[in-house]
């Protein structure tokens, strides 16, 4: 800082007080504008596009793991009560109809009238999850003789058929198709008879956990097409288990892409945002291969291509590319509550978007410091003016002399003023003294000169050449022997020789007696003018 | 003579300065796309070519241009009309308004004409004419083109192939007895012993079929209505529909639970009279009620005829509508359907989802074209004997019609099990179709 104003100092050194105060106000400004930079950028306030992208992700990302892990949440809960109710349910029929498990294998007659049974519990938890369908799946098929009787479950499946909310109408996808039509339910228009666990493999994940407590039990599969669809679904599948321990099947629920898009559709100010949300993300290999994404409530989004790229972009954001478009955003992976099976979830935006966005913040930033600059420069110059226009005529009436002017309203230049006036007043003052003195000194002098010799030199005066008289006059308004052979371009030696001729003219010896005997002379001339 | 020059110097450049500035900037902005809303009924429940479609609009014309559509809605063309009403009125829980969708010209016309956009001010003559002419009528109401015909369907017998080869070769039937309707119920009635009483074939518009037959039999078309509905003094439509009503109460053939497809599925079927569109629904094999399977082996023929009359086909089919919103959508509305209907596209789309093109150049195509589903392939091979051979039909397009007519099939789908089991418990069948009749007429 100090160098900065010795700078000043050096640079306006020769310069005027104007241009001083210009540069110490400009100083000024830029000092403040980066205490208040600095100060914003403590407090938080002051971000790069990428800062701010990067929180608003977050934020973001929070909301929308929080509702996937409060849906999963849900899910879990409602599976557990949809597996025991249906546990319960199996019981009951069976007692009811005295059989046992194994007697469903290889009856359809039976399968159907347990189905029946349980018809209701299905679109009851169907309706009341959050999900797009309700399922449940029995360790036996009504036809062990046919082709992949190993992997063919029977059971219900029931799905939502459209998501509007005025209606919720139950479609049957898997199951008797005249069972659901005796509880008013149309099949599927890809309907089957039963669930082909090859395919639907929650199954196998569920049956796997049947020895566990059902809170642990809940498994989330990944991403599956289903047959006959376009639609992909996840689902979660809850082990069913008799209160001996008997494995009676699987239970669970169906997420599919439609209505995950629905339902996570994420209110935000990002821009074309879209949300990611994968069961199967590998972070060493960094790519995104299986997911189902959202976008904003009312916007759109660009669907990616089936693989997107993970790598890193800058300051803890990551760039997802599938080839042909590009994301930037974040990524993490989380668990869920019961903190048995990982997820991982993207907010991204296009780069696009982004790279737009940073391009008209810089614009805007630039515009602004411009429009900064330019009210800076501006302010410095009016006020400076405002300031020194009349510190400058002061000085101006000073240097003339006229101490009377018109006061500024300037503490420190007005009481230069009046000391100044009054210094002025008391010089004259002196002046005066001064030159009464002179004149008594004078006139006291007159007396001591011989009259006889003043007359003479007047007389004699007379008798001077026209050159020795000019000298003669430039000694008398005073001028110095050099300024008098300049004016009348001579050397000191004809200087000389013209003074010795006057001094020999008019009877006196030196320059001093002359110069007496004139300054005689002009007192005695202004003396008769004034008489006069 | 100069004065003149001057006159038309001015008058030309007016006409420039007007026309540049007048008509061609484009209000759509590829930095800041515009969303259109979209409800259609190609693939409901199933896989839906539409939805390809839309994903490769988005990505290709449409993020160049600057346009987004979303399908907020997949229905189907029966339900898609009473959704719309409901939506137009903002009924607590519907679905907002689309910016477009397909429908029946009877449901624009309950829309309002006026909320419409008029596609003659979005297509050029020229354009208007590569349209098949056929098909265009259907989509004006009042004379404003507010449907566009997208795609056209036909109503057409798919059959069980693999069961109809075991009846067959159980009992002498062929497929030739299908041609006429009086091969068709002697067929359904030897089919309906022969399998201890399943119906032959479920009908989802069975109104349809009375109708033609009635037609083929000698009426004319527009004698058959009357306000709207039908004229029940026409004897040559209460003929027509006591031959159905015969087979139906005796339960030779049934009014399918919605679509017949699902039932031919499940074998409770042997066949299914729908539309051509219903083959995106079909599985490969029937599954009955133990598990087995067998392979559909899909047969398709054309409706049957009745005995000595003319070969007659249905065409129907909904069209798309936009709604008269901004200026900007409407361009970008525009777009999208001369997209949608350039003829290369409509064939493809057409061809996945068992309708026929609207376009001449497109249909010109179709018997080029390499289907890679034997069952597809046999669909157009029947909509080419269709198109070449039967006079083609347009369905009836009156406000409130398919209202009326989805009450009286739920009416009769309640009943017909009822009349089956009388007719094998020995009522007359005479009386019970008279009773079918007498519902028939009392629905208005």
């Amino acid at each position: 800082m100090n160098k900065l104003l010795g700078y000043i100092q050096t640079q306006a050194g020769g310069g005027t007080m104007k241009r001083k105060l210009f540069l110490y106000m400009l100083l000024l400004l830029f000092f403040i504008l980066l205490v208040l930079a600095s100060m914003l950028s403590l407090m938080g306030q002051f971000k790069t596009p990428k800062d701010s992208l990067l929180e608003t992700c977050e934020l973001q990302q929070t909301v929308f793991q929080k509702n996937i892990q409060t849906h999963r949440n849900h899910l879990s809960m409602m599976g557990i009560h949809f597996s025991e109710d249906l546990s319960s349910g199996i019981e009951s029929w069976l007692s009811a109809q005295h059989t046992d498990f194994s007697s469903l294998s290889d009856s359809h007659k039976k399968v159907e009238s347990l189905e029946d049974f349980l018809f209701d519990t299905v679109r009851q938890y169907l309706m009341q999850a959050d999900c797009s369908g309700a399922f449940f799946m029995l360790d036996t098929t009504v036809n062990t003789s046919a082709p992949n009787a190993a992997a063919s479950k029977s059971g219900l499946y029931l799905q939502v058929n459209g998501y509007e909310i005025d209606h919720r109408e139950a479609l049957c996808y898997r199951g008797s198709s005249e069972v659901a039509k005796q509880h008013g339910v149309m099949p599927h228009r890809k309907w089957k008879l039963e669930l082909d666990s090859d395919i639907f493999w929650g199954y196998a994940l569920a049956a796997q956990k049947a020895s566990l407590p059902l809170d642990s039990a809940c498994s989330f599969t990944d991403f599956i097409t289903l047959p006959g669809m376009s639609e992909r679904a996840m689902h979660i599948a809850i082990p069913i288990t008799g209160a001996d321990g008997t494995f009676y099947g699987v239970c669970g629920f169906e997420v599919s892409e439609s209505y995950f898009k629905q339902i996570f559709a994420q209110p935000t100010k990002l821009s074309h945002m879209l949300a990611v949300l994968s069961n199967s993300y590998n972070s060493d290999k960094a790519v995104l291969t299986d997911f189902f994404s959202c976008g904003t409530t009312n916007g759109y989004y660009y669907l990616p291509k089936e693989n997107l790229f993970v790598t890193d972009f800058s300051k803890g954001l990551s760039r997802f590319s599938d080839g042909t478009d590009s994301y930037v955003g974040i990524l993490s992976i989380c668990e869920d509550v019961h903190g048995d099976s990982l997820f991982t979830t993207a907010i991204m935006v296009p780069e696009k978007d982004f790279t737009a966005d940073s391009l008209h913040n810089l614009l805007r930033l630039g515009i602004l410091l411009f429009l900064l600059v330019v009210l800076s420069v501006v302010g410095c110059i009016y006020f400076s003016h405002r300031f020194l226009v009349p510190l400058l005529r002061s000085l101006e009436q000073i240097q003339k002399g006229n101490f009377q002017s018109p006061r500024i309203n300037m503490v420190e230049i007005d009481d230069l003023l009046d000391f100044l006036a009054q210094k002025d007043g008391e010089t004259e003052k002196e002046i005066k003294q001064l030159k009464e003195e002179i004149n008594h000194l004078i006139q006291t002098q007159n007396r001591e000169i011989n009259e006889e010799e003043y007359r003479h030199f007047q007389t004699c005066l007379a008798s001077l050449t026209g050159k020795e008289l000019d000298i003669f006059k430039l000694y008398l308004d005073g001028k110095t022997s050099k300024q008098i052979q300049e004016i009348c371009a001579i050397t000191s030696n004809t200087l000389k020789y013209h003074n010795a001729n006057i001094y020999s003219k008019l009877g006196i010896k030196s320059r001093k007696e002359l110069l007496t005997y004139a300054t005689m002379m002009k007192e005695g001339k202004r003396e008769d003018e004034a008489r006069l | 003579m100069k004065k003149r020059l001057l006159l038309l110097l001015i008058l030309s450049l007016v006409f420039v300065t007007c026309a540049s500035g007048c008509g061609q900037k484009s209000l759509l902005n590829p930095d800041n796309p515009v969303t259109l809303t979209l409800w259609h009924v190609y693939g409901e429940q199933a896989d839906s070519p539409m939805n390809r479609l839309i994903d490769e609009f988005n990505s290709s014309v449409g993020k160049e241009k600057g346009i987004v559509i979303t399908t907020t809605l997949m229905s189907n063309a029966s339900q898609i009309g009473q959704k719309l009403l409901d939506a137009q009125a903002e009924k607590p829980g519907a679905l907002d308004m689309p910016d477009m969708f397909f429908c029946h010209n009877s449901n624009a016309e309950e829309l309002g004409v006026d909320n419409l956009i008029d596609w003659e001010t979005c297509f050029t003559k020229d354009e208007m004419g590569a349209f098949v002419s056929d098909f265009l009528p259907d989509g004006m109401v009042n004379d404003t083109l507010v449907v566009l015909p997208v795609t056209e369907s036909t109503q057409l017998l798919f059959l069980n192939g693999t069961e109809f080869a075991r009846f067959s070769s159980a009992v002498d039937v062929s497929l030739d007895d299908l041609e006429s309707w009086d091969g068709f119920f002697e067929t359904a009635a030897k089919y309906y012993d022969w399998s201890d009483g399943k119906p032959f074939c479920a009908f989802d518009y069975l109104l349809r079929s009375v109708e033609l037959n009635a037609i083929s039999s000698g009426a004319a078309a527009e004698s058959l209505y009357k306000d709207g509905w039908y004229d029940f003094s026409n004897s040559a439509l209460q003929t027509s529909w006591m031959q159905f009503a015969n087979a139906l109460v005796q339960g030779h053939i049934v009014i399918s639970d919605l679509y017949s497809n699902t039932q031919v599925m499940t074998g409770e079927v042997a066949g299914g009279m729908g539309s051509s569109a219903s083959i995106l629904y079909y599985n490969d094999t029937v599954t009955y009620p133990d598990n087995t399977t067998e392979p559909m082996n899909l047969q398709i023929l054309p409706m049957p005829r009745a005995a000595g009359g003319k070969l007659l086909a249905s065409q129907a089919g909904v069209g798309l509508c936009a709604l008269k919103t901004t200026a900007q959508k409407q361009e970008a509305v525009s777009l999208f359907a001369h997209w949608l209907t350039e003829s290369d596209r409509n064939l493809a789309f057409a061809a996945q989802t068992g309708y026929m093109p609207v376009t001449y150049d497109a249909f010109d195509a179709i018997k080029d074209y390499n289907f890679n589903n034997a069952a597809f392939e046999r669909l157009y091979r029947t909509f080419t004997q269709v198109q070449q051979s039967a006079q083609i039909l347009s369905e009836p397009a009156f406000a409130g019609f398919y209202g009326k007519a989805g009450n009286l099939y739920e009416a009769l789908r309640a009943k017909q099990k009822d009349y089956a089991k009388r007719s094998a418990g020995g009522a007359d069948t005479e009386q019970l179709s008279e009773q079918t009749w007498k519902l028939f007429q009392g629905i208005s």
